[in-house]
Protein backbone atom coordinates (compact mmCIF):
# COMPACT_ATOMS: atom_id res chain seq x y z
CA UNK A 1 0.00 0.00 0.00
CA UNK A 2 1.33 3.28 -0.40
CA UNK A 3 0.06 6.76 0.68
CA UNK A 4 -0.08 10.05 -1.36
CA UNK A 5 -3.30 11.55 -0.23
CA UNK A 6 -4.40 12.94 3.20
CA UNK A 7 -5.38 10.43 5.28
CA UNK A 8 -6.05 8.02 2.08
CA UNK A 9 -4.01 4.91 1.59
CA UNK A 10 -4.41 2.91 -1.83
CA UNK A 11 -4.11 -0.94 -2.01
CA UNK A 12 -2.41 -3.02 -4.31
CA UNK A 13 -5.25 -3.40 -7.02
CA UNK A 14 -5.17 0.80 -7.29
CA UNK A 15 -3.83 1.29 -10.50
CA UNK A 16 -3.56 4.29 -12.12
CA UNK A 17 -6.69 4.25 -14.11
CA UNK A 18 -8.50 3.58 -10.34
CA UNK A 19 -6.75 6.71 -9.00
CA UNK A 20 -7.59 8.61 -11.76
CA UNK A 21 -11.11 7.35 -11.40
CA UNK A 22 -11.18 7.73 -7.49
CA UNK A 23 -10.58 11.40 -8.36
CA UNK A 24 -12.76 12.04 -10.71
CA UNK A 25 -15.64 10.74 -8.22
CA UNK A 26 -14.41 14.19 -5.85
CA UNK A 27 -14.31 16.48 -9.28
CA UNK A 28 -18.01 15.85 -10.04
CA UNK A 29 -20.13 16.00 -6.79
CA UNK A 30 -21.92 18.45 -8.68
CA UNK A 31 -21.84 16.61 -12.20
CA UNK A 32 -24.09 13.48 -11.57
CA UNK A 33 -23.59 12.81 -15.01
CA UNK A 34 -19.66 12.37 -15.24
CA UNK A 35 -19.93 10.34 -11.27
CA UNK A 36 -22.20 7.58 -12.78
CA UNK A 37 -19.62 7.29 -15.30
CA UNK A 38 -16.51 6.93 -13.28
CA UNK A 39 -18.55 4.82 -10.55
CA UNK A 40 -20.03 2.18 -13.65
CA UNK A 41 -15.77 2.40 -14.60
CA UNK A 42 -15.03 2.10 -11.20
CA UNK A 43 -16.94 -1.26 -11.12
CA UNK A 44 -15.96 -2.17 -14.27
CA UNK A 45 -11.97 -1.82 -12.69
CA UNK A 46 -13.49 -4.14 -9.84
CA UNK A 47 -14.92 -6.69 -11.51
CA UNK A 48 -11.21 -7.28 -13.39
CA UNK A 49 -9.70 -7.24 -10.08
CA UNK A 50 -11.61 -9.82 -8.52
CA UNK A 51 -12.48 -12.05 -11.89
CA UNK A 52 -9.52 -14.61 -11.23
CA UNK A 53 -10.62 -15.12 -7.51
CA UNK A 54 -14.71 -16.40 -9.51
CA UNK A 55 -12.66 -19.13 -11.70
CA UNK A 56 -15.68 -18.78 -14.09
CA UNK A 57 -18.13 -20.00 -11.67
CA UNK A 58 -21.53 -18.59 -11.23
CA UNK A 59 -21.93 -15.45 -9.20
CA UNK A 60 -24.98 -13.53 -7.58
CA UNK A 61 -24.02 -10.02 -7.42
CA UNK A 62 -25.85 -8.16 -3.96
CA UNK A 63 -26.36 -4.00 -4.43
CA UNK A 64 -28.32 -1.58 -2.85
CA UNK A 65 -31.01 0.13 -5.23
CA UNK A 66 -28.69 3.18 -5.40
CA UNK A 67 -25.53 0.87 -6.64
CA UNK A 68 -27.67 -1.10 -9.01
CA UNK A 69 -27.56 0.77 -12.46
CA UNK A 70 -23.77 2.10 -11.46
CA UNK A 71 -21.11 0.33 -9.63
CA UNK A 72 -23.23 -3.07 -9.97
CA UNK A 73 -23.87 -2.20 -13.20
CA UNK A 74 -19.74 -1.82 -14.04
CA UNK A 75 -19.11 -4.87 -12.21
CA UNK A 76 -21.35 -7.26 -14.00
CA UNK A 77 -21.27 -5.96 -17.38
CA UNK A 78 -17.33 -6.74 -16.88
CA UNK A 79 -18.16 -10.30 -15.58
CA UNK A 80 -20.58 -10.66 -18.20
CA UNK A 81 -18.34 -9.90 -21.18
CA UNK A 82 -15.50 -12.59 -19.31
CA UNK A 83 -18.42 -15.13 -19.72
CA UNK A 84 -19.35 -15.38 -15.88
CA UNK A 85 -22.46 -16.54 -15.56
CA UNK A 86 -24.38 -13.55 -12.87
CA UNK A 87 -27.62 -13.05 -11.49
CA UNK A 88 -28.50 -10.22 -9.29
CA UNK A 89 -29.84 -9.00 -6.03
CA UNK A 90 -30.90 -5.72 -5.80
CA UNK A 91 -31.99 -4.16 -1.82
CA UNK A 92 -34.17 -1.56 -0.91
CA UNK A 93 -32.46 -0.38 2.86
CA UNK A 94 -34.16 2.30 4.82
CA UNK A 95 -30.72 3.02 6.19
CA UNK A 96 -31.34 5.70 9.51
CA UNK A 97 -30.03 5.66 13.16
CA UNK A 98 -32.00 4.86 15.83
CA UNK A 99 -32.05 6.64 18.78
CA UNK A 100 -28.73 5.50 20.82
CA UNK A 101 -27.02 6.03 17.10
CA UNK A 102 -26.74 2.60 16.12
CA UNK A 103 -27.61 2.15 12.25
CA UNK A 104 -30.21 -0.04 11.28
CA UNK A 105 -30.97 -0.68 7.21
CA UNK A 106 -34.38 -3.15 7.31
CA UNK A 107 -34.95 -4.16 3.80
CA UNK A 108 -38.59 -2.44 2.62
CA UNK A 109 -38.45 -4.08 -1.53
CA UNK A 110 -36.03 -6.88 -3.20
CA UNK A 111 -34.91 -7.74 -6.68
CA UNK A 112 -33.71 -11.22 -6.67
CA UNK A 113 -33.54 -12.61 -10.00
CA UNK A 114 -34.15 -16.42 -10.68
CA UNK A 115 -31.55 -19.23 -10.40
CA UNK A 116 -29.36 -17.80 -7.59
CA UNK A 117 -30.16 -20.66 -5.20
CA UNK A 118 -27.12 -22.38 -6.96
CA UNK A 119 -24.55 -20.04 -7.38
CA UNK A 120 -20.66 -20.50 -5.88
CA UNK A 121 -19.50 -17.42 -5.03
CA UNK A 122 -21.42 -13.99 -3.81
CA UNK A 123 -20.28 -10.72 -4.78
CA UNK A 124 -21.69 -7.56 -2.40
CA UNK A 125 -20.79 -3.83 -4.03
CA UNK A 126 -21.31 -0.60 -2.43
CA UNK A 127 -20.09 2.59 -3.23
CA UNK A 128 -18.32 3.33 0.29
CA UNK A 129 -17.64 1.24 2.54
CA UNK A 130 -18.19 2.59 6.05
CA UNK A 131 -19.76 1.20 8.88
CA UNK A 132 -21.14 -1.78 7.26
CA UNK A 133 -24.39 -1.87 8.03
CA UNK A 134 -26.02 -2.13 4.87
CA UNK A 135 -23.67 -4.20 3.65
CA UNK A 136 -24.67 -6.63 6.47
CA UNK A 137 -28.23 -6.88 6.37
CA UNK A 138 -28.48 -7.77 2.42
CA UNK A 139 -25.60 -10.41 3.10
CA UNK A 140 -27.71 -11.98 6.17
CA UNK A 141 -30.36 -12.04 3.68
CA UNK A 142 -28.86 -13.64 1.05
CA UNK A 143 -26.46 -15.80 3.10
CA UNK A 144 -30.15 -17.04 4.53
CA UNK A 145 -30.84 -18.17 0.86
CA UNK A 146 -27.62 -18.92 -0.37
CA UNK A 147 -26.60 -21.33 2.00
CA UNK A 148 -23.82 -22.93 0.48
CA UNK A 149 -22.10 -20.15 -1.31
CA UNK A 150 -17.67 -20.81 -0.96
CA UNK A 151 -16.61 -17.09 -1.19
CA UNK A 152 -18.28 -13.95 -0.79
CA UNK A 153 -16.68 -10.91 -2.44
CA UNK A 154 -17.21 -7.66 -1.37
CA UNK A 155 -16.39 -4.67 -3.64
CA UNK A 156 -15.92 -0.93 -2.94
CA UNK A 157 -13.84 1.86 -4.36
CA UNK A 158 -13.44 3.08 -1.33
CA UNK A 159 -13.65 1.62 1.97
CA UNK A 160 -13.02 3.02 6.01
CA UNK A 161 -9.68 1.63 7.89
CA UNK A 162 -12.45 -0.09 10.19
CA UNK A 163 -15.01 -0.80 8.13
CA UNK A 164 -13.31 -4.75 7.10
CA UNK A 165 -13.04 -5.25 11.09
CA UNK A 166 -16.32 -4.49 11.94
CA UNK A 167 -18.50 -6.42 8.87
CA UNK A 168 -16.22 -9.56 10.07
CA UNK A 169 -17.04 -9.19 13.95
CA UNK A 170 -20.58 -9.11 13.14
CA UNK A 171 -20.79 -12.79 11.46
CA UNK A 172 -19.71 -15.76 13.06
CA UNK A 173 -16.66 -17.10 11.85
CA UNK A 174 -17.48 -19.68 9.39
CA UNK A 175 -19.48 -16.69 7.43
CA UNK A 176 -16.74 -14.05 8.04
CA UNK A 177 -13.70 -16.95 6.98
CA UNK A 178 -15.49 -16.33 3.59
CA UNK A 179 -15.09 -12.62 2.90
CA UNK A 180 -12.62 -11.33 0.50
CA UNK A 181 -12.32 -7.39 0.07
CA UNK A 182 -11.40 -5.76 -2.78
CA UNK A 183 -10.97 -1.71 -2.84
CA UNK A 184 -8.77 0.40 -4.03
CA UNK A 185 -8.63 3.12 -1.46
CA UNK A 186 -8.67 2.93 2.37
CA UNK A 187 -9.20 6.30 3.92
CA UNK A 188 -9.14 6.58 8.60
CA UNK A 189 -11.21 10.21 8.55
CA UNK A 190 -14.76 10.78 8.64
CA UNK A 191 -16.20 14.08 8.56
CA UNK A 192 -18.44 15.17 11.57
CA UNK A 193 -21.52 13.53 10.10
CA UNK A 194 -19.91 10.46 9.72
CA UNK A 195 -19.49 10.38 6.12
CA UNK A 196 -15.97 8.95 5.27
CA UNK A 197 -13.24 11.52 3.80
CA UNK A 198 -12.10 11.60 0.87
CA UNK A 199 -14.22 9.07 0.49
CA UNK A 200 -16.47 9.51 -2.38
CA UNK A 201 -16.92 12.58 -1.97
CA UNK A 202 -20.15 12.54 0.18
CA UNK A 203 -23.83 11.11 0.36
CA UNK A 204 -24.16 8.75 -2.87
CA UNK A 205 -27.55 9.71 -3.21
CA UNK A 206 -27.28 13.75 -3.71
CA UNK A 207 -23.56 12.41 -6.02
CA UNK A 208 -25.77 10.06 -8.51
CA UNK A 209 -28.58 12.71 -8.79
CA UNK A 210 -31.04 10.77 -6.39
CA UNK A 211 -31.58 13.01 -4.17
CA UNK A 212 -32.06 10.69 -1.49
CA UNK A 213 -32.42 6.91 -0.63
CA UNK A 214 -34.06 5.17 -3.19
CA UNK A 215 -36.70 3.93 -0.59
CA UNK A 216 -38.06 7.20 0.19
CA UNK A 217 -38.19 8.12 -3.53
CA UNK A 218 -39.21 4.84 -5.12
CA UNK A 219 -36.83 4.90 -7.42
CA UNK A 220 -36.49 1.78 -9.77
CA UNK A 221 -33.01 1.73 -11.20
CA UNK A 222 -33.00 0.51 -14.89
CA UNK A 223 -31.66 -2.98 -14.87
CA UNK A 224 -33.93 -4.03 -12.26
CA UNK A 225 -36.82 -2.53 -14.96
CA UNK A 226 -35.64 -4.25 -17.66
CA UNK A 227 -35.34 -7.66 -15.65
CA UNK A 228 -38.18 -7.84 -14.53
CA UNK A 229 -41.31 -5.95 -17.01
CA UNK B 1 -45.64 -6.37 44.22
CA UNK B 2 -44.65 -3.27 44.82
CA UNK B 3 -41.32 -1.83 43.44
CA UNK B 4 -39.04 0.00 45.99
CA UNK B 5 -36.72 2.12 45.83
CA UNK B 6 -32.56 1.97 46.44
CA UNK B 7 -33.05 3.44 49.33
CA UNK B 8 -36.16 1.62 51.37
CA UNK B 9 -33.69 -1.74 49.69
CA UNK B 10 -30.48 -0.29 51.36
CA UNK B 11 -32.85 0.51 54.99
CA UNK B 12 -33.97 -3.27 54.82
CA UNK B 13 -30.97 -4.76 54.46
CA UNK B 14 -29.03 -1.99 57.08
CA UNK B 15 -31.77 -2.73 59.52
CA UNK B 16 -31.60 -7.02 59.01
CA UNK B 17 -28.00 -7.38 58.58
CA UNK B 18 -26.22 -4.39 59.55
CA UNK B 19 -23.69 -1.74 58.45
CA UNK B 20 -20.99 -4.31 57.35
CA UNK B 21 -23.64 -6.30 54.78
CA UNK B 22 -25.01 -2.89 53.38
CA UNK B 23 -21.48 -2.21 52.42
CA UNK B 24 -21.24 -5.30 50.70
CA UNK B 25 -24.54 -4.55 48.90
CA UNK B 26 -22.70 -1.10 48.09
CA UNK B 27 -19.85 -2.70 46.87
CA UNK B 28 -21.58 -5.20 44.69
CA UNK B 29 -23.99 -2.61 43.40
CA UNK B 30 -21.36 0.10 42.79
CA UNK B 31 -19.00 -2.68 40.85
CA UNK B 32 -21.78 -3.91 38.59
CA UNK B 33 -20.13 -5.23 35.07
CA UNK B 34 -16.84 -3.87 34.71
CA UNK B 35 -15.93 -5.23 32.01
CA UNK B 36 -17.06 -4.81 28.00
CA UNK B 37 -17.77 -9.00 27.22
CA UNK B 38 -19.83 -9.21 31.01
CA UNK B 39 -22.10 -6.36 29.64
CA UNK B 40 -22.52 -7.99 26.28
CA UNK B 41 -23.10 -11.14 28.01
CA UNK B 42 -26.07 -9.49 30.07
CA UNK B 43 -27.22 -7.33 27.11
CA UNK B 44 -27.82 -10.65 24.97
CA UNK B 45 -29.45 -12.48 28.10
CA UNK B 46 -31.61 -9.69 28.70
CA UNK B 47 -32.43 -9.48 25.10
CA UNK B 48 -33.49 -12.85 24.20
CA UNK B 49 -35.39 -12.65 27.82
CA UNK B 50 -37.57 -10.03 26.89
CA UNK B 51 -38.56 -11.81 23.51
CA UNK B 52 -39.39 -14.76 25.53
CA UNK B 53 -41.27 -13.04 27.90
CA UNK B 54 -42.85 -10.95 25.32
CA UNK B 55 -43.96 -13.70 22.94
CA UNK B 56 -45.56 -15.59 25.76
CA UNK B 57 -49.43 -15.22 25.06
CA UNK B 58 -49.99 -16.10 28.63
CA UNK B 59 -48.21 -12.71 29.72
CA UNK B 60 -49.57 -9.17 30.22
CA UNK B 61 -46.43 -7.48 29.29
CA UNK B 62 -47.61 -4.54 30.81
CA UNK B 63 -46.99 -6.46 33.97
CA UNK B 64 -43.83 -7.54 33.05
CA UNK B 65 -40.49 -5.67 33.49
CA UNK B 66 -36.93 -6.90 32.84
CA UNK B 67 -34.16 -4.66 33.71
CA UNK B 68 -30.67 -4.51 34.55
CA UNK B 69 -28.22 -3.83 37.36
CA UNK B 70 -31.06 -3.03 40.32
CA UNK B 71 -29.97 -2.59 43.63
CA UNK B 72 -29.34 -6.20 45.07
CA UNK B 73 -27.17 -9.50 46.35
CA UNK B 74 -28.65 -10.98 42.33
CA UNK B 75 -28.52 -7.87 40.48
CA UNK B 76 -27.55 -8.13 36.95
CA UNK B 77 -30.59 -8.89 35.33
CA UNK B 78 -33.98 -9.11 37.35
CA UNK B 79 -37.81 -9.87 36.04
CA UNK B 80 -40.16 -8.79 37.86
CA UNK B 81 -43.97 -10.54 36.91
CA UNK B 82 -45.98 -8.56 38.59
CA UNK B 83 -49.02 -10.91 37.62
CA UNK B 84 -48.18 -13.89 38.87
CA UNK B 85 -46.12 -12.07 41.61
CA UNK B 86 -42.29 -14.11 40.97
CA UNK B 87 -39.60 -11.90 41.03
CA UNK B 88 -36.23 -13.91 39.04
CA UNK B 89 -33.43 -13.08 39.48
CA UNK B 90 -29.59 -13.46 37.29
CA UNK B 91 -25.94 -13.40 38.29
CA UNK B 92 -24.43 -13.43 35.18
CA UNK B 93 -20.86 -15.05 34.75
CA UNK B 94 -19.43 -15.06 31.46
CA UNK B 95 -16.72 -17.12 32.23
CA UNK B 96 -15.45 -21.12 32.58
CA UNK B 97 -13.21 -20.55 35.66
CA UNK B 98 -13.78 -20.22 39.21
CA UNK B 99 -15.58 -16.82 38.74
CA UNK B 100 -18.57 -19.26 37.52
CA UNK B 101 -18.10 -21.79 40.69
CA UNK B 102 -21.55 -21.48 42.79
CA UNK B 103 -19.80 -20.85 45.82
CA UNK B 104 -21.23 -20.39 49.67
CA UNK B 105 -20.77 -16.99 48.78
CA UNK B 106 -23.29 -17.10 45.82
CA UNK B 107 -25.73 -19.63 48.24
CA UNK B 108 -25.69 -16.64 50.62
CA UNK B 109 -26.61 -13.80 48.69
CA UNK B 110 -29.50 -16.08 46.67
CA UNK B 111 -30.66 -16.27 50.41
CA UNK B 112 -30.06 -12.43 51.51
CA UNK B 113 -32.09 -11.61 47.94
CA UNK B 114 -34.97 -13.86 48.29
CA UNK B 115 -35.06 -12.05 51.82
CA UNK B 116 -34.92 -8.66 50.44
CA UNK B 117 -37.94 -10.01 47.58
CA UNK B 118 -40.52 -10.90 50.23
CA UNK B 119 -39.68 -7.87 52.28
CA UNK B 120 -39.44 -4.92 49.81
CA UNK B 121 -40.85 -5.93 47.02
CA UNK B 122 -43.87 -8.53 48.27
CA UNK B 123 -42.85 -11.28 46.35
CA UNK B 124 -44.66 -14.71 46.63
CA UNK B 125 -41.95 -16.15 44.45
CA UNK B 126 -38.12 -15.57 43.87
CA UNK B 127 -36.11 -17.40 41.96
CA UNK B 128 -32.34 -16.96 41.53
CA UNK B 129 -30.39 -17.95 38.59
CA UNK B 130 -26.35 -18.24 38.13
CA UNK B 131 -26.30 -17.78 34.62
CA UNK B 132 -23.05 -19.07 33.09
CA UNK B 133 -21.02 -19.23 29.13
CA UNK B 134 -19.86 -22.90 29.85
CA UNK B 135 -21.90 -25.53 29.88
CA UNK B 136 -20.05 -27.72 31.89
CA UNK B 137 -19.73 -25.63 34.07
CA UNK B 138 -23.71 -25.36 34.55
CA UNK B 139 -23.91 -29.14 35.15
CA UNK B 140 -21.34 -29.22 37.93
CA UNK B 141 -22.69 -25.99 39.62
CA UNK B 142 -25.83 -27.72 39.79
CA UNK B 143 -24.90 -30.44 41.99
CA UNK B 144 -23.27 -27.45 44.38
CA UNK B 145 -27.01 -26.07 45.14
CA UNK B 146 -27.59 -26.72 49.05
CA UNK B 147 -30.82 -28.20 50.01
CA UNK B 148 -32.31 -25.27 51.52
CA UNK B 149 -32.29 -23.44 47.71
CA UNK B 150 -33.32 -26.25 45.06
CA UNK B 151 -36.60 -25.10 45.28
CA UNK B 152 -36.29 -22.31 43.27
CA UNK B 153 -32.29 -21.26 42.80
CA UNK B 154 -30.62 -23.11 39.74
CA UNK B 155 -27.50 -22.53 37.52
CA UNK B 156 -28.80 -22.03 34.08
CA UNK B 157 -26.31 -22.10 30.72
CA UNK B 158 -26.15 -19.42 28.43
CA UNK B 159 -23.90 -18.91 25.57
CA UNK B 160 -22.02 -15.93 25.14
CA UNK B 161 -22.47 -14.24 22.34
CA UNK B 162 -20.09 -12.52 20.01
CA UNK B 163 -22.48 -10.47 17.96
CA UNK B 164 -26.63 -10.38 17.26
CA UNK B 165 -26.12 -12.91 14.11
CA UNK B 166 -24.92 -15.58 17.00
CA UNK B 167 -27.93 -15.10 19.42
CA UNK B 168 -29.97 -15.75 16.49
CA UNK B 169 -28.59 -18.79 15.11
CA UNK B 170 -28.06 -20.46 18.25
CA UNK B 171 -30.97 -19.83 20.46
CA UNK B 172 -34.62 -19.73 19.64
CA UNK B 173 -35.05 -15.86 19.57
CA UNK B 174 -35.64 -16.32 16.28
CA UNK B 175 -39.06 -18.43 17.19
CA UNK B 176 -40.17 -15.75 19.61
CA UNK B 177 -39.70 -12.86 17.52
CA UNK B 178 -41.31 -14.98 14.36
CA UNK B 179 -44.26 -14.81 17.24
CA UNK B 180 -44.30 -11.24 17.02
CA UNK B 181 -43.41 -10.21 14.26
CA UNK B 182 -44.86 -12.83 11.83
CA UNK B 183 -42.17 -13.21 10.20
CA UNK B 184 -39.40 -16.13 9.62
CA UNK B 185 -37.02 -14.07 7.98
CA UNK B 186 -33.71 -13.24 9.46
CA UNK B 187 -32.86 -9.48 8.61
CA UNK B 188 -36.39 -9.42 9.77
CA UNK B 189 -35.02 -11.40 13.64
CA UNK B 190 -32.04 -8.92 12.94
CA UNK B 191 -33.95 -5.83 12.83
CA UNK B 192 -35.86 -6.51 15.42
CA UNK B 193 -33.22 -7.13 17.70
CA UNK B 194 -31.73 -3.72 17.23
CA UNK B 195 -35.00 -2.01 17.48
CA UNK B 196 -35.38 -3.40 21.28
CA UNK B 197 -31.33 -3.86 22.29
CA UNK B 198 -31.31 0.09 21.66
CA UNK B 199 -34.08 0.75 23.72
CA UNK B 200 -32.47 -1.54 26.54
CA UNK B 201 -29.45 0.26 26.56
CA UNK B 202 -31.14 3.29 26.81
CA UNK B 203 -32.15 2.81 30.10
CA UNK B 204 -35.27 4.28 29.06
CA UNK B 205 -38.15 2.07 29.60
CA UNK B 206 -40.62 0.17 32.35
CA UNK B 207 -42.66 -2.46 31.87
CA UNK B 208 -41.54 -5.28 28.10
CA UNK B 209 -45.06 -3.37 26.67
CA UNK B 210 -43.07 -0.04 27.30
CA UNK B 211 -40.07 -1.71 25.75
CA UNK B 212 -41.60 -2.30 22.51
CA UNK B 213 -43.88 0.86 22.21
CA UNK B 214 -40.67 2.54 22.36
CA UNK B 215 -39.14 0.18 19.75
CA UNK B 216 -41.95 0.72 17.65
CA UNK B 217 -42.17 4.23 17.83
CA UNK B 218 -38.11 3.63 16.57
CA UNK B 219 -39.20 0.98 13.37
CA UNK B 220 -39.70 2.68 10.12
CA UNK B 221 -41.09 0.31 8.86
CA UNK B 222 -42.62 -1.13 12.21
CA UNK B 223 -41.59 -4.95 11.71
CA UNK B 224 -44.15 -6.02 15.19
CA UNK B 225 -47.72 -6.51 14.77
CA UNK B 226 -48.11 -8.16 18.54
CA UNK B 227 -48.51 -4.81 20.33
CA UNK B 228 -50.52 -3.35 16.80
CA UNK B 229 -54.08 -2.26 17.63
CA UNK B 230 -56.39 -4.55 14.89
CA UNK B 231 -57.80 -2.06 11.46
CA UNK B 232 -61.11 -2.67 10.46
CA UNK B 233 -60.62 -3.46 7.14
CA UNK B 234 -58.38 -5.73 5.44
CA UNK B 235 -59.98 -6.25 2.15
CA UNK B 236 -57.87 -5.67 -0.78
CA UNK B 237 -59.70 -3.23 -2.90
CA UNK B 238 -61.78 -4.21 -6.13
CA UNK B 239 -59.23 -1.91 -8.46
CA UNK B 240 -56.24 -3.59 -7.34
CA UNK B 241 -57.75 -7.16 -7.63
CA UNK B 242 -58.52 -6.35 -10.71
CA UNK B 243 -55.14 -6.08 -11.93
CA UNK B 244 -53.91 -9.38 -10.01
CA UNK B 245 -56.51 -11.61 -11.70
CA UNK B 246 -55.27 -9.93 -15.05
CA UNK B 247 -51.68 -10.49 -14.31
CA UNK B 248 -52.41 -13.87 -12.74
CA UNK B 249 -49.26 -15.35 -14.62
CA UNK B 250 -46.71 -13.62 -13.20
CA UNK B 251 -47.59 -11.78 -10.13
CA UNK B 252 -48.06 -13.58 -6.66
CA UNK B 253 -49.79 -11.59 -3.98
CA UNK B 254 -50.53 -12.24 -0.13
CA UNK B 255 -51.87 -10.09 2.65
CA UNK B 256 -49.67 -10.43 5.53
CA UNK B 257 -51.24 -9.22 8.56
CA UNK B 258 -51.26 -5.08 8.11
CA UNK B 259 -49.29 -5.28 4.28
CA UNK B 260 -49.99 -6.16 1.00
CA UNK B 261 -46.89 -8.07 -0.90
CA UNK B 262 -47.04 -8.65 -4.21
CA UNK B 263 -43.90 -10.73 -5.69
CA UNK B 264 -43.95 -10.66 -9.50
CA UNK B 265 -41.77 -12.77 -11.80
CA UNK B 266 -41.13 -14.58 -9.31
CA UNK B 267 -38.28 -11.55 -8.74
CA UNK B 268 -39.10 -8.19 -7.76
CA UNK B 269 -41.04 -8.33 -4.66
CA UNK B 270 -42.64 -5.06 -2.94
CA UNK B 271 -44.72 -4.26 0.21
CA UNK B 272 -47.10 -1.38 1.30
CA UNK B 273 -49.53 -1.11 3.88
CA UNK B 274 -52.84 -2.34 2.93
CA UNK B 275 -54.14 0.64 5.38
CA UNK B 276 -52.55 2.90 2.70
CA UNK B 277 -53.58 1.00 -0.35
CA UNK B 278 -57.25 1.28 0.69
CA UNK B 279 -57.07 5.28 0.98
CA UNK B 280 -55.13 5.80 -2.75
CA UNK B 281 -57.73 8.02 -4.22
CA UNK B 282 -59.98 6.96 -6.74
CA UNK B 283 -57.98 9.69 -9.66
CA UNK B 284 -54.73 7.78 -8.47
CA UNK B 285 -56.67 3.84 -8.68
CA UNK B 286 -58.01 4.58 -12.65
CA UNK B 287 -54.96 5.60 -13.44
CA UNK B 288 -53.59 2.24 -12.52
CA UNK B 289 -53.39 0.03 -15.34
CA UNK B 290 -50.69 -2.96 -15.70
CA UNK B 291 -48.85 -4.68 -12.89
CA UNK B 292 -46.03 -2.06 -13.67
CA UNK B 293 -48.15 0.63 -12.55
CA UNK B 294 -49.17 -0.98 -9.46
CA UNK B 295 -45.88 -2.00 -8.52
CA UNK B 296 -44.88 1.28 -8.99
CA UNK B 297 -47.54 3.11 -7.25
CA UNK B 298 -47.19 1.01 -4.20
CA UNK B 299 -42.85 1.55 -3.69
CA UNK B 300 -44.13 5.40 -3.68
CA UNK B 301 -46.96 4.89 -1.28
CA UNK B 302 -44.39 3.06 0.72
CA UNK B 303 -41.90 5.66 0.53
CA UNK B 304 -44.73 8.30 1.49
CA UNK B 305 -45.54 6.18 4.82
CA UNK B 306 -41.84 5.93 5.77
CA UNK B 307 -41.60 9.72 5.39
CA UNK B 308 -44.82 10.18 7.76
CA UNK B 309 -43.73 7.82 10.28
CA UNK B 310 -39.83 9.61 9.96
CA UNK B 311 -41.41 12.80 10.59
CA UNK B 312 -43.28 11.72 13.68
CA UNK B 313 -40.04 10.76 15.38
CA UNK B 314 -37.10 12.13 15.69
CA UNK B 315 -34.80 9.69 14.01
CA UNK B 316 -32.17 10.96 11.61
CA UNK B 317 -31.42 9.66 7.86
CA UNK B 318 -28.57 8.18 7.88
Amino acid sequence: MNMNMNHRTYTEIATPHAKRQLQRLLDSISAPTIYRESMIELGKLLAEAVLPSLRNKSTLIVSTAEDADYLQFGVSSSLKSHGIDTKLAVFWNHHYQLSNSSSVAPIVHKFIETGYKSVDNIIVVKSVMSGSCVVRTNLIEMLDEVKKVNNVFILSPVAHTHSEEKLKKEFPEYISDKFKFFCFAVDDKRDVSGEVVPGIGGQIYDLLGLSTQPILNSYMPKVVEDLVF
Amino acid sequence: MNKPDNQTIMDFVNNTYGEEVLSNLKNIHQGGTNNQKGRDYENYYQLYRVFQTAANDDYDCKKHVIETQQIGFVDDICHIDYENQIKYNYQAKNSSGVAADWTDNISERFRKQRAIDASCFGVDITKNYLLVSDESKANKNIGKIPPDLKLHDTCEYFEAHLNTLSLIEKTDISTYIENLTGRSSKTTTDYACSLVLGILQSGNYNTIDDVFSKAESEAHPNPFIKFRKPIENHIIPDWVMQILTNYSNIVRYSLEYETLILCVNDSLTVECKIESVIAIPVEISTNTITIKDLAFLLMSITAQDIENSLSSSEDGEV
